[in-house]
This record gives structure tokens, sequence and C-alpha cells, in this order.
């Protein structure tokens, strides 16, 4: 009898369990409603690095918005997934945020894998993601605004600078996925047309930190740069492991930033280029009260960095989209209020081009110095059209 | 060929990293039959350990070596306490307390110190080249370093009291407490010695690879494969295993691609444990 | 009342849990249910490994793999169905390889899905248990197998999407048609109902009891006659096809795979879900794999960016209190208490 008992109550328990899983909806009192967002990032994951900068830029961007009166008098209402860099937790998330808390949209994911998993969920779900961070292009969504930069508003300009100043030999390395591959892809085109040539193309695993084997095939090839994709743990050993073996060619990378260059060290980085959207050290007055109210704002050791403007700008263009449409509770209106956005951002007076949701940003060069600072050295005149 | 002499020369410093991270699994698994699978997060602490004596006390690199032995020692002989003792003679139990608790490091590191690798400098500047073939010092200075390590371990578990009891624990544990051993507090000790080795691991690599909350993955299964294929008993197979390992890795990462040569030699591994799953290196053959 | 005496506790929790998941979809939480349908594929992933691990006494680590064979086939014959998909025209594959073409059809990838994991365990199962490697040096194989299967995935973007997996994929249909949300959740829900009936029937039988003796004591199964290595691999090979049955399923319901699915954190987690509910009674792999899940989509929900770390003490706190897991904590037929109390009353 014990024992039913015992089982019937775990049973109770189990349904309660089941159920409570399932969360309260977070209803929203009376009056003015606020207006709801999702944001979904991987703090506690793997990618959590790039991530947090992206969540603190995002934030930022959302609460200036609400200190300045938020939408129309209504606050914004930010509601937070964390998917542990898991995609497949990220599409269950997302699908939390549009159909159990009825965003109006999301903002977040970082890694192309994240994303694509929620690609179909807000396609299904005719919800909205504004995606913050630089990939690889080739792709298109109506449902997804893309404000990072791609490989087209890098590599040209990036390459054929490199050529200008000399640099003929270039070994091509990065990470094994896609992102890589198609920088390198376009680089190998735009050398071709610039007359350079490739010494080498190398693919690490993805997160491995031992390049013995690789430092020797450079020191073969006698590069003269090296044009390197690598992210996050590999390319803070890469750094490192390069400048201990003191070879000579340059590396020139399109996705180190600020908080890479404090994990390297003042001697790893010198004198190497980098190629983003934006430096912590772009010179204008927008940018200087940015940087002095990221540090004010933020102690966890993250810098601002292309990564937080990517998440900021983001932020900042939801904002403007939602004033912009006529009910900003509206999934579809917000959508159509993105085409030929302008905002003035710390990175420049940037748009998202309507024909493909992706945004024209600034193309901006950076060198380092011997105190471990990227001092932006090149900046386009003015916002490069993105070509997914 | 002197490219060949480069390969091998820079196999072996991953081979030296490789070795010192399994040794501590060596002692841990072999002598103590213990799966341990926040073995890569003892590494993590060892890592941190250097971050913090050098770059946040300002002390040289060479007393960050001692401070994170003594500190991932001194977590090893937490978590033997702790948890496995709790759960001697059950190893499922306890290889699954572990992964709860490299868990539990990993998400506790991120929460304290934030995902961003942090930089420690590197000790020694400079690299010797000769010809085609260049090696950093800090390399040679690892590859010594580990050499003497081991032979240390070595000497401590063939040549002391403590190593004989430990030897003794492991060959018949009954009989030794009946000799009046405290095999409990060997135990603990034994479990620290291991760790330490793996926090040593951790500040060796902390220069050159990066110091982060999930550094430690890699390694484990690296350090487990070494063991296993090394033999977990003897350290002369754990060394001839990770110097297979390591130069493996190099040499057809040199010909090929570093993701092949990946794949190609956990292939190798599989084959070796099935074929001579005492070790490649064991005395004794089943 | 003595019949039902004779009925293990841990049945009525089977029944509990499948009345409790047959019946969610009535409440019309259109995001739980389609949150408990992937869980539900998980379960049948958790049985498989409990037949191995729970009634056969392998710790197979590496499990994800023979999940992972089953969904990347079911996810390249989804993709394939209407031409080369986009992923492999990328890297300039022009026509479809002829593997790939023969599973294009439902029924194909449905059986190549569960075959070639089974036959791949069979021969690795061939490979590894007749020269009597078991134990620890299973675990450390399997977990190999796993590293170099998400490596392997990684690499071939060609075929696998490498890193970013395969995206997009159609949800559940039979014979061509579509089902709805509701549809494909029974459809999974009934599939749960016959593998639960299949390792319910094979535990019990004599093959069952077998792979008891040698999950306890296989030297003495020997001398009793058995041949260890031939039930060790055929079991594995049963595992297999459980777990591709699985992937199959995971693919569409899911609606992407990536290399994490079929690696060792997606392994790791299987291991997790089973020492928390409790190996070697299929109910406690059942209550592991619905209890991790939904504490761990719950804890998300409430805490943010700490989620895993509380999750990691929970499982902590499981192995130290109950180390067997919950299923062990349950009475069983006919066994007392402790035997201290029966002492105890008889004196």
């Amino acid at each position: 009898m014990r024992k039913k008992l015992c089982a019937l109550l775990s049973c109770a328990a189990l349904l309660v369990g089941v159920l409570a899983g399932c969360g309260g909806k977070s209803g929203a009192p009376g009056g003015k409603a606020p207006v709801k967002i999702g944001l979904l990032y991987s703090l506690s994951g793997v990618t959590s690095v790039s991530e947090k900068q992206l969540y603190n830029g995002t934030k930022l961007a959302i609460d200036e918005i609400n200190a300045a009166g938020g939408i129309g008098g209504r606050r914004i209402e930010t509601v937070f997934a964390d998917y542990a860099s898991d995609p497949a937790r990220a599409a269950d998330k997302a699908r939390k945020l549009i159909l159990d808390d009825k965003v109006v949209a999301i903002v977040g994911t970082c890694s192309s894998s994240a994303r694509q998993a929620v690609k179909p969920v807000v396609e299904t779900n005719r919800s909205l993601l504004i995606y913050p961070q630089s990939y690889e292009g080739q792709e298109h969504s109506d449902h997804i605004v893309y404000t990072g930069c791609i490989p087209n508003q890098q590599a040209e300009i990036f390459v054929n600078w490199l050529l200008r100043k000399g640099y003929r030999r270039f070994f091509l390395i990065g990470c094994d996925f896609v992102y890589p591959q198609v920088e390198n892809k376009l680089a190998k085109e735009y050398l071709e047309k610039g007359g350079g040539t490739v010494a080498g193309e190398e693919y690490v695993p993805y997160g491995s930190t031992d390049f013995s084997s690789v430092l020797n095939k450079i020191k073969k090839s006698e590069p003269d740069v090296i044009y390197s994709e690598l992210t996050g743990d590999s390319n803070v050993a890469f750094y490192k492991q390069y400048y201990a073996y003191g070879l000579p060619a340059t590396i020139a990378s399109l996705t180190t930033n600020e908080t890479v260059l404090k994990s390297i060290g003042a001697q790893a980085g010198k004198n190497s280029f980098i190629c983003v959207d934006y430096f912590k050290n772009v010179k204008n007055s927008l940018n200087e009260a940015f940087v002095k109210k990221y540090t004010a704002t933020f102690h966890d050791g993250t810098q601002p960095t292309y990564a937080v403007m990517g998440g900021y700008n983001a932020g900042k263009f939801l904002g403007e989209a939602l004033k912009k449409a006529a009910d900003p509770q509206n999934t579809e209106q917000v959508a159509a209020a993105f085409k030929e956005l302008k905002i003035q951002s710390p990175s420049g007076e940037i748009s998202i081009d309507g024909s493909n949701n992706h945004t024209r940003l600034y193309c901006r060069i950076a060198q380092v110095d011997d105190k471990g600072e990227a001092n932006v050295i090149y900046e386009s005149e003015k916002p490069i059209d993105p070509k997914p | 060929m002197e490219s060949f002499a480069a390969l091998l020369l820079n196999g072996l410093n991953s081979s030296a990293l490789i070795l010192i991270a399994a040794l501590g699994m060596v002692i841990i698994c072999g002598l103590m039959n213990v799966i341990n699978l926040a073995h890569g997060e003892l590494i993590m602490i060892g890592a941190y350990t250097a971050y913090g004596v050098t770059q946040s006390l300002g002390y040289p690199f060479f007393a960050a070596l001692p401070a994170a032995f003594a500190v991932t020692a001194a977590a090893g002989a937490a978590m033997e306490r702790l948890v496995v003792k709790r759960l001697a003679g059950r190893p499922a139990e306890t290889m699954l307390a572990t992964f709860g608790v490299s868990v539990v490091l990993q998400q506790l590191a991120n929460v304290a110190f934030g995902a961003q690798s942090k930089y420690v400098a590197i000790p020694i500047d400079g690299k010797l080249a000769f010809g085609k073939v260049v090696v950093p010092f800090y390399n040679l200075f690892t590859i010594l370093f580990v050499a003497a390590v081991t032979a240390g371990t070595v000497l401590l578990l063939h040549r002391t009291k403590f190593g004989k009891r430990v030897r003794a624990i492991t060959q018949n544990r009954e009989m030794a407490e009946c000799l009046g051993i405290d095999s409990s507090r060997v135990d603990t000790f034994t479990f620290a010695f291991g760790s330490g080795l793996a926090g040593l691991a951790g500040a060796l690599a902390a220069p050159v690879k990066t110091v982060s909350p999930f550094m430690g993955g890699p390694y484990l299964v690296n350090s487990f494969m070494t063991s296993v294929v090394g033999g977990v008993a003897s350290f002369f197979g754990t060394s001839a295993g990770s110097l297979l390992v390591g130069e493996s890795t190099a040499l057809i990462g040199g010909v090929s691609n570093d993701v092949l040569a990946n794949i190609l030699v956990l292939l190798l591994i599989i084959a070796a444990i099935r074929f001579r799953p005492e070790g490649l290196f064991a005395k004794e053959r089943r | 009342m003595t019949r039902f005496a004779k009925i293990p506790a841990a049945r009525y929790l089977d029944l509990a849990l499948f009345l409790a998941l047959g019946l969610f979809p009535l409440t019309g939480l259109m995001f739980y249910t389609q949150l408990l349908q992937k869980y539900m594929v998980f379960l049948i992933f958790a049985y498989s490994l409990d037949l191995l691990w729970g009634y056969a006494g392998l710790m197979d680590l590496g499990h994800a793999v023979l999940f992972g064979m089953g969904g990347y086939l079911m996810a390249l014959s989804l993709s394939a169905r209407s031409g080369v998909p986009e992923f492999m025209a990328r890297y300039g594959v022009e026509q479809l390889p002829a593997w790939l073409a023969a599973i294009v059809p439902e029924p194909a990838a449905v059986l190549a899905g569960i075959l070639v994991p089974a036959l791949f365990a069979g021969l690795l199962g061939r490979f590894l248990f007749f020269s009597r490697v078991g134990g620890v040096f299973f675990s450390v194989i399997t977990l190999a197998l796993a590293q170099a299967f998400n490596l392997f995935i990684q690499s071939q973007q060609e075929y696998t999407g490498g890193f970013n997996g395969i995206g997009g994929l159609p949800g559940l249909s039979l014979f061509g048609r579509p089902l709805t949300l509701a549809q494909g959740y029974y459809l999974v829900f009934g599939l749960v109902l016959l593998v639960y009936a299949f390792c319910r029937g094979l535990t019990a039988s004599r093959f069952g009891l077998v792979l008891r003796g040698i999950r306890e004591n296989g030297a003495r199964l020997e001398f009793l006659g058995y041949d260890q290595a031939r039930f060790k691999t055929a079991v594995f090979a049963v595992s297999g096809a459980l777990a591709g049955l699985a992937g199959v399923l995971y693919a569409p319901v899911n609606g992407m795979i990536a290399p994490n699915d079929v690696g060792m954190e997606f392994s790791t987690a299987a291991v997790v879900w089973l020492a928390i509910g409790g190996r070697g009674s299929l109910t406690g792999a059942a209550l592991g794999a619905m209890l991790v899940n939904v504490l761990g989509n719950a804890l998300s929900e409430q805490f943010g960016a700490y989620w895993q770390l509380l999750l990691g003490a929970a499982l902590l706190a499981v192995v130290f209190f109950a180390p067997q897991g919950i299923t062990g904590v349950l009475p069983r037929p006919g066994a007392r208490s402790s035997p201290g109390k029966a002492a105890g009353k008889r004196a």
C-alpha cells in the first residue's frame, strides 16, 4: 500500500513538474502596456565571450531609448532567454519568446548555427529577428535584419589596401567552417585581380589551440602577411604562439577586437592590422560619449568592440523602427519600418539596405600599437553597401 | 628534412603539454581507479592561478608554477574529501559526480572571471633558429620542465616512503591497511598530487594558449586517450603514449591538415586500445 | 489487492508518465507541446541507452554517434527532396551522389536511419567485444568515437553542412502528407509506446536475463555456456537501431541537426539523464530524460545565465543522495526496506 502511495505521489509530483516547467505567463499590468522585445543570447555557454558583448550593446541601446521616453511614452520591456550556445535550444527559446511571451521582435544569436536554427522559427511564426553579429553573408530573409558587417564590406577594401601597402604573398588561415571559407574565397578573387599571390591556405578545427604544424607551414611558405579569420580561443592562442615563433609576416585579421587584444597582451598584437566596421578609438563626439558610458556601465572585463557596436546598433535600429511603425506591437509594420532606416551611431551614420535587410556600414582598418591599442588608420569615405 | 625536424620538435612541445596533463590523470585514474571528468577544470584552475599570480599579484612566472601546483592540489584534495571519498567503490557514480563538479567549476569561472581569455605573459622571449627550424625558447623550457617533473614523479613513486605506500595501496588496499598505512590520507595526497600536476599543465599552457572557463574540454579527451593508450599503470607508457599522440598529430597535420590529423589520431587510439587494452607499453599482457 | 502489490512501483510511474504525455496536448499550450514532442524523441534515445548501459552494463559515452547517424541521414534525405540542397550547391556539388539519391524517398531514409547505426554498432561490437574489451575501455573508445565523428561531420561540409549543420527541415509527414502539431505529437507518442513495449518485452525475455547476468558477472555467465560477446554485440546493435530511430525522428521534429547533437555533449547529456533517473529499469531512463530536460528548461527561464550552474549542482546532489538515481529510492516488490527493520520485527 505504501508503495502505491509513494508511486502515486511521484506521479503527482511529475505532473506538477511538467506543468510547472511551463512557467507562468508574464502578464502586463494595466495602463500603458510596455512594448516587449526578446533578447536571445547565450551568456552561459562557450560562445559567451562574444555574446556578452552583443548583449551589453543591445541592453545599453534599449536603456538609452527608455531613458529618452521609450516608444511614444511606452517602455520597452526586454525578455531575456539564454540558449547555452546550443542551436537547438536557441530555436526553442525563440519559439517561446514569440509564442509564449508574445514579443514583437527578437534581438540576438551570435553564431551562424544559432541564427540558422532560429531562422525557420521566425519565418514560420512571421516574427522578426535582428541579428547583430558580423557573419559570412549569403543569406536573406524577410524576417531577419542583419546589422553586422559581411565579407564584401571588409574583404575588397582590406585586400586592396594591403596590396597597395606592398604585401604580396598572403597566407590565409581560419577555423574550419563557413565564415572563414567565404572570406578566403573573396580574398582570393581580389588577390587575383590585384596581383597578389596565395602562399598558403589552412583551416584548423574549431576551438583548436595548437598551431605548431600550421606555424611550420607558414615558415616554409614565407608569406608577407597572414590573412586571418580565426575566432575565439583559436585566435588568442594563434597570436601568442605566432609571437613566440617570431616570424616576420604581419598578421591581418578580420575578426580580432579590443577584448582579444587585451587577452593576448601588448607584445603579441603589435603592428598587426585589423579590419572591421568599428573600433573603440573611432574619433567622433558620439563615440567618445559612448565609450565613456560603456566603461562606466559595464565592469565585466569587456571592451567596446565591434560586437558591442553590432548589438548596440541592433537595439537602436529596432527602437527607431518601433517608433516609426504605426503600431509597435505589429511585427509586420515594424519589419516594414526597417527599410532604408537611418540612425546616427557612434560608428557613423548608417542605414539599412531595404533590398536585402543588411546594413550599410563603414569599413575601418586599424593598426595595433605597442600599448595594445587599435588605432584607426583608414576609414572608408561612406558606408559600404552590403552584398550578401 | 629540416621541416621534418621542425615538425618533430614542435610535436615534442605538444607532447610535453599532453604528457603533463595526462600524468595527473594517470595518477588519479591508474592509482586510484577514479575517472575524473573534472580533470580539464583542474587544468583551468592552474591556468587561472598563473594569471592571478603574474598579472594580479605581479610576481614572475616562475613563482606561478609552484603556486599553480599548490592551489590545484588543494582543490584536488578538497574534491577528494568531499566527493570522491563518499562514492568510493562506485566508479560510475564517481564519474558522474566529477562531471557535475566540472560543470559547476566551469560556470563558476564564467560568472567570476567572465568568458574572455586572460592574458599571461610569456616568461621567456626569443627563439632558437637553426636553418629552417624555429623553436621558441619557451617551448624548450616546457619540454625540459615537463621532463623534470615526470622524472620527479617517477622518483617520488619509486624511491620515497610515500610512493611506496601509494603503490602498496594500489596493489592491495586491505593488506596495506593491515600494515598500518592510513589509506584514506594517502588517497587524499595522491589525488592532490595528480591534481597539482594538472594545475602545472594549465600554468604552462597559459602563456601560449588561453585562460578561459571552458578551456578544459579539449585537454580532457586528450588526457584520457593518452593515459589509456600508454597504459594506465605505467609512466613510461604514459610518456610514450603522449609522445605518440603529440607527434602523430603534428606529423599528420604537417602533411595534410589538422582536422584530418585529429580524426586519424583518434582512430589510431581506438585501434591501440582494442589491440592492446592494457596499454601499449604495459609489462603484463592479459 | 495482492495482484496489484506484485506490480513494481516503477510501472505506476511509467503509466503516470504516459498518461501525462498523452493528455498534455489537451492543455492547448502549443509551445510546450512542441517541446514535449522533442523530449519524447529523447525518451526513445534514453531507452536505447538504458538497454545498453542499464541492462548490459556497457557505459557508452558516445551514444550520440548512433543517434547522429540516423539524424543526419534523415536530414540529408529531407533536404535533398527537391534536388541538390543549397548547402551542397555552395560547395560546387552538382549532382546528388548515388547513396544520397537512394535515401531520398521517405521509407528508404527511415530504413537507412535505423539500419546504418545498427550495422555500425554491430560491427563495432564485433571489433571490440570479441577481444574482451569492456568496462572502462569500452567507454573510452566510445568517447574517442564521439570526438572523431564530431570532427568528421564538421569537416565534410559539402555533405553535412559542417559546423552549422543542416537546417530548415520540414516537419513530420506520413506517406507524403505533412502532419499538424497534434498529429505529429501523437505519432511520436505512439512510437514511444511501441519502443517501450519492445524494450519491456526484450528485457523480460531470456535475452534480457542474460544481459543482466553479463552486467553482474560476465565471467560466471561464460561458465554457464553463454557467449558474452555475442549477446553484447546483439544488444549494441539493437540499441543502435533504437538510437537511430530517435535520430530519424529528431531531424524533422527539431527542424535541424548540427554537430552539437552528435558529439560528446549530447552523449554525456543522455548519461546524465540515466544517472539522475536511475538505470536498468526503463522507467528511470524515461524519468531522468523528462525531468532533466523539463527542469533545465524551467531553470533557464527563471535564472537566465546561471541555470547551467544550478543544473550541475543538482546533478551533484542526486549523485550524493541517490546514487542509483530516482528509481533507486523506490521500493521494489518483495524487497524489505532494510534488513535491520525486518530483524527488528522478528525480534
